[in-house]
């Protein structure tokens, strides 16, 4: 934590003290899927645009509007320990994503295979193979049942998962390699970024190009969709952050910095009022778009040469614990307040957390050799998965800090927990 | 309020949300009679309360005015009363009873009722119109309720004025309920304003202000206007002519279709569709005579004509006409035909002619007019049968049924008699009925007798004109009248005519029967066709060489030829019956089965025995000796031509000759050798009588010669035709050279083929080509036929004499020349047979034929082999075939071992290519898969046994060189143990690679191949990546890490880049092969930029269109203030104005550029740049800092010498035009108000979608090291911009 250069000192109290009154517990109680990764986003309309709030569950929500509120002291330390290496991918992997249900972990490499683990027991599920060269990007559908992945052959191949069979279409359109992916939210479209400079908009029931954004002047490094599919977002190493009118196909705003720094992942805030976006200048940017300004910068990792995924996570003052998840988790995690980290990785090989609000860092898991790749957080359990250029996959539960505010050593490792 | 509450109240308030809504119903209700089903529908309105308020509805329906006033009139009313709308009264008696337990009083209802009835005189309706019927809303109106004091008054003076007036026991069963509305009845006023409050007032002390009253004002007290309030959006300018876009938005209308946002189209002289020039008028006296329309109608404008329809039947006038007007002065001023036409519509319609009205409507294309004769004239038959159908007259058979065929020749009654038939008719008083309608108006049928009518002749004309040219005129345009003759020998008295004569079918004009008559028709012809006659036209048929069924009665020699030929064959046919029939006969005496069989068996084994020989023996015959490649050697002695270098000359027409077969296949023909053909079949007309005597048995030896050949042959065309036959179909090669086959036929002995002899395609030039005597005559046989010969000749000869020369054996060819005399034509054509037989044999030794007994397909091997080796095309030169004679054999086990080291060549090589490498370490596993794979993979083509005589080498399988040596390629490769002990060996060193389970990975790899290719097997191309790919090494994007991507490699991949490249390419090309060429190609292509764009019409419009908004503003300005604003304003209006519609979009020139959105004429202006205003001093810092950024473009543009315009940050979309050497636009500064701003101009026609670019003009600073290099991709670009 020593590098943190953070331009306003961390508020060391929680924030969630300095939250505006409660509400009624029952006056906006979100009934939607539990299971998808967007339940959490579909809250506040009179939060004060903050970095602090951008990243707030409904279950959160719904505690912490309740009176008997519990003042709980946001935990300084995370203390993630390494739970399982996934081996098998031949070559680097590019990326790994937990599905929206938390029951798989995808991740696609550079042999051009991707591989489907069960994410309790790690064992390998599927192994989709068809591409012809190595695979970039992989992409969810809200159902978790459709993965998509975007390949050096200029395709984009839809999966199903439970067959492990290729769609008879591939998405094809792209002129380069295509780079990153993401699926809206209702699961009909598919954003596409690609080395060709353009934001391909794909039907996926047609598998049909609905339209095509020129987008940027230089690779179109990451493409994400807001909470409700109405904007996409991409980025590219011409140091633009675009935000796009989904519907319209319009540019509705360009964030620059003034470096102009290639921007290398673009991801919208769970609640869809930030963009966090890493940069190559070894920073991780939470950007207010609709202001147009930079709210928050998270510094304390090596990023300057490949283009490496930020994500979202939330932290509990304890950590869920398996035992707790098989015997009623949701009320284990209902009584949890939440606070919300970012996790990027590093090219030194190790992953950093950081809380979104006070911009310190919780944790660096030393996690690979070389770079790490790619970054996932389950939303369930907290589980981090990453992934990096030596092959392998690793998944991380957090455990509870040791009193003396070291972390504990974990089982299987050699406790060399840094700070 | 001293209301009565309950249920009564209930009942008001909850209808009265409706009431202003139906209060607008009654009113349009008020003339009908409330029907009983009406109250239950409003009784549904107020939910609860249901009964009551039904009840309490018809009471007020009863109630109001129009009850009490019907019983002022009538004394009786009571009774009327009761009797009229009996149910309902029945209700509301029974209502009486309920309301007046539940609501109170008496009193109330006579308020309501007063009240009921002041409503309806306010609301302008009067007691009477309210007949007997009031609707319900009307009572609830709701203001009366609230004012209730100002009801007692009138209460009370109803009460005494109306109530003893009326039916007393009526108004009592009427109990009176009010009920209160949101809305104060119309008249009333809604409340007040307080208009000035004194406790607001500071002006006034604390007493004065207790003191003061507020003042009030009474609102409401105006009528209701049930207007409904104005749209809002009315009061946006431009909301109804779409021209509305607020400042920062666009108009949505831009996104609607066309049909929403298109202007109203305005008629100019320039529109396509002029405006509507005529009118149609109908409804005036048909007997209008024209003069008097004309006289009406030309009050409005002078008449190009007037068209007054008449029956074309009846010739009675319609009473339609169609005037049209045209162009005038008319006075002083200049009308139009299209003003004249629309005032005559405007003035005119619904006016006077005498006693009918007139009506007048625009008639553009004249469809109306014609649609509304349509209809007159069906009605106008349609009255004419019925009258005919009323009057019982037998229809007279109608006139223009062909032929009819009853006799009379009168024309169709409703004809006009000739020229004056138009008068002729009664005319009746309307156009419908037009028709005499009597018996005694139909015209009396002409008498047959009669002058006229004898000029019509019975007999058809057209049988007696035999060759004599005449033009006939048909009944159907001018009716058949026998009066009509004399007029038509005037109309056509200028042309020299014999006679004019008239059957049923028209008129004949004929002509002297010489050239002279011919020439006279035509002019006639040419001249009168389609000329009026009367009121007809004349459709005339032109015949000038008389009847075109006329046929000569033939000569008797010719009738007797005929009849000969008939008897002939009938006679045939009578034979052939007769043989039927004795085969009938046979066939039932020996009617036995196992006979029956024999035969079917016999002539089963004869068919079979015949392909055979066909297949086996003839067919590999031919191919052999017909080889051209083997008689090279002896071509070249002789000096021949190549047989290929002829074919390949014009492979399109010999394809065609050689395809286009005989008519008779040798499927249909040899396929069933035993099947008599019948004795006359179309094919066989050459008085071949023998033949069908002939037996069965005989077919063998004949079949082939039956047919003599019609044609020359030579050997070339048939080669190539063999080829063709080849190509087709390569699988039956292998049972058609079997070796039993080889040696079995003799030259001399073998009949010579019939393909030799029928194939060839017969072409003048190869006619020219060959020898004289071997050109075959191509005679009539019927003539040889007639050749007689001795009874000495005929004993020798005998059955020989029967066939044809050319069917002959050589042998009896030569029998047949002893033995006839030489001048005998038969000896003489089997002369030249046999001299062309010894000549083919001739030939054939030549070429070796019989020597060379190799197969056929060894050589058409080796020319593929030779053909993969040198050229894919199909040419092959002699050279080549002689080289390849002389390579030496090689053994079947050199053959393989060669094969065996191309293969592992093959797979090394594809190992090298492929980075993966997974082939190098899979070789041990695809030998397994091999194994399993190569037990179905063995053809029989490898146990195919081979000769291997010759003295060239051949491959038992021909590898295909280009084969993907993937898993299906492998297993298509490697056919059997032998092959795979050789790759096993190959592949002895290699390490070998775990895939896991092997068939699982095998399946795999197909897999993914057939997701990416499509392609189940052995393919020729490698899947792969399409376009273009370049591998990472890495093995893909996000692993290799960021780099910096060069121009030129971006262009290579960009679609918008790859396309300027390709035109950059392509230009350069050609400005190298053809300097001139491509000077000319830019200009013809600038040329015709030009004239697509410059003649838009839509510019056209648009620019008079501002010119003219131009002017108008001048002159308001003009008018309303000093002259300088105005100058100003327009000025500014004109830089706004005329901008374009532009668009920016990615640019292949650099980052971003600007496009046109409509096509844009020279020297017009585009688009203003706009931008912050800065010194130069600010420009040069804030180039740096931009520079710092990493701001990839320049967007200063220096305007003055210290004025520079920067867009960077804040400018309009004009800064993304880019540099080109070659620009569409220039940038001007002018001055406005004396401001200079920069304007880009269009320096040629732009068309939509061109990109904008203008020359920046940057300072050249050659040798420079910071040169901006030009991406512009013109002809003359200079490469750098500065």
């Amino acid at each position: 934590m020593s590098n943190q250069t953070s331009p306003d000192p961390p508020s060391r109290g929680s924030p969630k003290l300095k939250r505006s009154p409660s509400r009624d517990s029952d006056e906006r109680r979100y009934d939607g899927p539990r299971d998808s990764k967007l339940q959490y986003a579909y809250d506040e309309e009179e939060l004060p645009s903050d970095a602090e709030q951008a990243y707030i569950s409904p279950d959160q929500e719904q505690d912490g509007l309740s009176p008997k509120r519990r003042k709980v002291e946001r935990p300084q330390r995370l203390n993630y320990t390494p739970y399982m290496t996934l081996r098998g991918h031949k070559r680097g992997v590019a990326a790994v994503k937990f599905s929206p249900d938390g029951k798989w972990i995808a991740s696609c490499s550079a042999d051009a295979t991707i591989k489907i683990w069960d994410a309790k027991t790690g064992g390998l599920a599927q192994t989709l193979e068809g591409h012809l060269a190595g695979i970039s990007t992989i992409a969810w559908s809200p159902d978790s049942k459709v993965l998509a992945s975007g390949s050096d052959d200029k395709l984009i191949r839809l999966w199903d998962i439970s067959t492990g069979k290729c769609m008879p279409t591939p998405l094809v359109g792209h002129h380069n390699y295509v780079y990153s992916l993401a699926f809206s939210p209702k699961g009909n479209m598919l954003v596409s970024g690609s080395y060709d400079e353009a934001v391909f908009l794909w039907d996926v029931r047609t598998a049909r190009l609905m339209r095509s954004l020129p987008a940027h002047s230089d690779p179109v490094r990451s493409v994400d969709f807001v909470r409700d599919g109405t904007l996409t977002a991409s980025c590219s190493s011409d140091g633009l952050i675009r935000i796009w009118d989904t519907g319209t196909g319009q540019c509705l705003k360009t964030l620059v910095h003034e470096d102009n720094a290639a921007v290398t992942s673009v991801k919208f805030s769970p609640n869809g009022k930030f963009v966090l976006a890493a940069t190559l200048d070894n920073a991780v940017r939470l950007w207010n778009y609709v202001e147009g300004r930079c709210a928050k910068t998270y510094q304390g990792h090596k990023n300057e040469k490949f283009s490496i995924n930020a994500c979202f996570g939330t932290y509990t003052a304890h950590p869920i614990l398996i035992e707790d998840e098989a015997a009623g988790d949701s009320e284990a995690q209902q009584g949890q307040q939440k606070w919300a980290f970012v996790a990027c990785g590093s090219e030194d090989g190790s992953t950093v957390l950081w809380d979104v609000s006070s911009k310190e860092i919780l944790q660096t898991l030393p996690s690979h050799e070389g770079v790490v790749l790619g970054v996932d957080v389950g939303l369930e359990d907290q589980t981090i998965v990453t992934c990096g250029v030596d092959r392998t996959i690793k998944i991380w539960k957090r455990q509870p800090v040791t009193a003396n505010g070291h972390d504990r050593p974990p089982p299987g490792q050699n406790g060399s927990a840094t700070e | 309020m001293s209301q009565p509450g309950g249920a009564v109240e209930a009942t008001s308030s909850s209808i009265s949300p409706g009431s202003l809504k139906r209060k607008r119903d009654s009113t349009m209700l008020s003339h009908s009679h409330p029907s009983p089903t009406e109250v239950p529908v409003n009784a549904k309105l107020t939910n609860g309360t249901t009964s009551h308020s039904g009840l309490h509805l018809t009471k007020s329906s009863s109630t109001a005015s129009g009850h009490s006033i019907t019983q002022y009139t009538s004394p009786d009313s009571d009774e009327t009363h009761h009797s009229d709308p009996g149910d309902l009264l029945r209700g509301v008696g029974s209502a009486s009873s309920l309301n007046s337990t539940a609501s109170s009083v008496f009193s109330h209802n006579s308020q309501a009722f007063a009240h009921n009835r002041k409503a309806s005189l306010a609301n302008g309706l009067t007691p009477l119109t309210n007949h007997t019927d009031s609707s319900p809303p009307k009572g609830n109106s709701p203001h009366y309720a609230k004012s209730a004091t100002g009801m007692a008054s009138t209460n009370g003076a109803l009460a005494t004025s109306h109530l003893p007036a009326s039916e007393p026991t009526l108004e009592l069963s009427q109990p009176r309920t009010e009920r209160p509305q949101m809305l104060p009845s119309p008249g009333k006023a809604r409340g007040y304003k307080v208009v000035w409050d004194p406790e607001l007032d500071n002006k006034l002390s604390k007493e004065e202000r207790k003191r003061a009253a507020p003042r009030k004002r009474e609102f409401g007290t105006e009528t209701y206007q049930p207007d409904s309030p104005p749209d809002p959006r009315l009061a946006i300018p431009g909301y109804m002519s779409g021209n509305c876009r607020s400042k920062n938005q666009p108009s949505k209308a831009i996104l609607r279709i066309a049909p929403y946002n298109q202007q109203p189209y305005k008629q100019d002289k320039y529109s396509v569709l002029a405006e509507a020039q005529q009118v149609v008028a109908t409804g005036f006296d048909p007997f209008l005579p024209e003069s008097i329309l004309k006289l009406n109608f030309g009050t409005f404008g002078s008449i190009a004509s007037v068209q007054n329809k008449t029956d074309p039947e009846t010739g009675s006038f319609l009473g339609i006409a169609l005037i049209k007007y045209r162009d005038s002065g008319r006075g002083d001023s200049e009308m139009t035909a299209a003003q004249c036409a629309k005032l005559a519509e405007g003035e005119f319609n619904g006016q006077r002619i005498g006693l009918h009205t007139v009506r007048v409507e625009l008639d553009r294309e004249g469809r109306k007019f014609n649609f509304k004769v349509e209809q007159a004239l069906k009605k106008a038959r349609e009255e004419r049968a019925k009258a005919r159908d009323a009057n019982a007259i037998p229809p007279p058979p109608p006139p223009d049924s062909g032929r009819p065929s009853s006799d009379s020749p009168a024309p169709p009654i409703n004809a006009p008699k000739g020229p004056s038939g138009r008068a002729a008719p009664a005319p009746s008083p309307a156009p419908a009925v037009s028709i005499p309608s009597g018996p005694k108006a139909i015209a009396p049928p002409p008498n047959p007798r009669s002058a006229a009518a004898s000029l019509i002749e019975d007999q058809p004309i057209l049988s007696k004109i035999k060759r004599k040219p005449y033009i006939h005129i048909s009944q159907s345009c001018v009716p058949v009248l026998g009066t009509t003759i004399p007029h038509l020998k005037k109309r056509l008295k200028a042309y020299d005519w014999r006679e004019i004569r008239l059957d049923r079918t028209g008129y004949y004009v004929v002509f002297e029967d010489s050239k002279r008559g011919e020439d006279e028709t035509e002019r006639c012809f040419s001249e009168c066709n389609k000329q009026a006659l009367f009121t007809y036209s004349m459709e005339m048929e032109c015949q000038k060489y008389g009847n075109p069924n006329y046929e000569r009665s033939p000569s008797p020699e010719r009738v007797m030829a005929v009849k000969q030929k008939r008897e002939y064959f009938e006679r045939l046919k009578r034979e052939e019956a007769e043989d039927f029939e004795i085969e009938k006969k046979n066939r039932a005496e020996n009617l036995d089965p196992v006979h029956g069989a024999i035969e079917l068996l016999r002539a089963e084994l004869r068919d079979r025995i015949m392909a055979d020989i066909k297949t086996r023996i003839a067919i590999p015959v031919f191919h052999d000796s017909l080889e051209p490649a083997r008689h090279t050697t002896k071509r070249r002695k002789l000096g021949l031509p190549d047989p290929f270098d002829n074919e390949n000359k014009a492979p399109g027409l010999l394809y065609n000759k050689a395809g286009d077969t005989p008519p008779h296949t040798p499927k249909s023909r040899f396929g069933y050798p035993s099947k008599p053909l019948r004795p006359h079949d179309p094919n066989s007309q050459r008085g071949r009588q023998g033949e069908r005597t002939r037996g069965p048995a005989n077919a063998f030896v004949d079949e082939r010669r039956r047919k003599p050949a019609p044609k020359p042959s030579h050997a070339r065309g048939l080669h190539f035709r063999l080829q063709q036959m080849f190509a087709e179909d390569e699988d039956s090669d292998d049972e058609r050279h079997t070796s039993i086959t080889r040696d079995t036929e003799d030259q001399e002995s073998r009949p010579l083929s019939r393909a030799s002899r029928t194939s060839t395609p017969f072409d003048s030039e190869s006619v020219t080509d060959t020898p004289k005597h071997k050109r075959r005559k191509v005679a009539d046989p019927d003539e040889e036929e007639k050749e007689t010969f001795n009874d000495f000749q005929r004993s020798m000869l005998g059955h020989l004499l029967h066939k044809e020369p050319e069917d002959l054996a050589t042998r009896e060819l030569e029998v047949v020349i002893g033995n006839l005399p030489r001048d005998s034509k038969y000896a003489t054509r089997a002369r030249t047979e046999l001299y062309i037989r010894q000549r083919s044999k001739d030939d054939d030794d030549l070429f070796q034929v019989k020597s060379e007994p190799k197969k056929f397909s060894d050589d058409f091997a080796d020319i593929l082999e030779k053909e993969q080796e040198s050229t894919p095309t199909r040419e092959l030169d002699t050279k080549a075939l002689k080289e390849k004679a002389k390579k030496k054999r090689k053994t079947k086990k050199e053959i393989l071992a060669e094969q065996e080291a191309l293969k592992a060549e093959a797979k090394k090589a594809k190992a090298a290519s492929k980075p993966v490498a997974i082939e190098t370490v899979t070789r041990i596993e695809e030998k397994e898969l091999e194994l399993e794979a190569v037990e179905e993979e063995i053809q029989p083509t490898d146990v195919h046994l081979r000769y291997t005589q010759g003295d060239k080498p051949r491959r038992t399988v021909e590898d295909e060189q280009d084969l993907v040596l993937d898993i299906d390629g492998w297993q298509h490769a490697i056919k059997d143990d032998e092959d795979l002990a050789f790759l096993k060996k190959a592949l002895a060193e290699e390490a070998m690679y775990d895939v896991g389970d092997e068939k699982l990975w095998a399946w795999k790899q197909k897999e993914i191949k057939v997701l990416n290719s499509g392609a189940r097997g052995a393919v020729q191309a490698e899947t792969g990546i399409e376009g273009y790919y370049i591998p990472n090494a890495t093995g893909c994007a996000r692993t290799e890490g960021v780099k910096k991507i060069l121009n030129e490699e971006k262009s290579k991949y960009l679609p918008h880049r790859i396309k300027v490249q390709r035109a950059r390419e392509e230009r350069q090309a050609l400005a190298k092969a053809n300097p001139t060429a491509a000077a000319e190609a830019v200009k013809l292509a600038a040329a015709e930029k030009m004239a697509s764009t410059a003649t838009s019409r839509s510019n056209r419009v648009n620019n008079r269109r501002l010119v003219n908004d131009i002017n108008l503003q001048k002159q308001t300005l003009a008018a309303t203030s000093n002259s300088n604003d105005a100058d100003v304003a327009i000025r500014f209006n004109q830089l706004k104005k005329r901008k374009k519609l532009v668009k920016f979009d990615r640019s292949a020139i650099h980052g971003w550029g600007l496009y046109a959105e409509e096509n844009i004429p020279q020297n017009d202006l585009i688009i203003e740049y706009v931008g912050e205003k800065v010194r130069q001093k600010v420009a040069d810092l804030r180039e740096i800092k931009y520079e710092k950024q990493g701001v990839g473009s320049s967007y200063l543009f220096r305007m003055m010498d210290d004025e520079i315009v920067d867009a960077t940050k804040k400018g309009g979309i004009a800064r993304f035009i880019n540099h080109s050497c070659n620009p569409n636009c220039t940038a001007k500064i002018i001055k406005v108000e004396g401001i200079p701003r920069i304007v880009i101009y269009a320096l040629k026609d732009i068309a939509k979608n061109e990109e904008l670019t203008y020359d920046y003009k940057f300072e050249r600073e050659i040798g420079s090291t910071d040169r901006i290099p030009c991406l512009c991709g013109s002809a003359n670009c200079k490469g750098f911009l500065n």
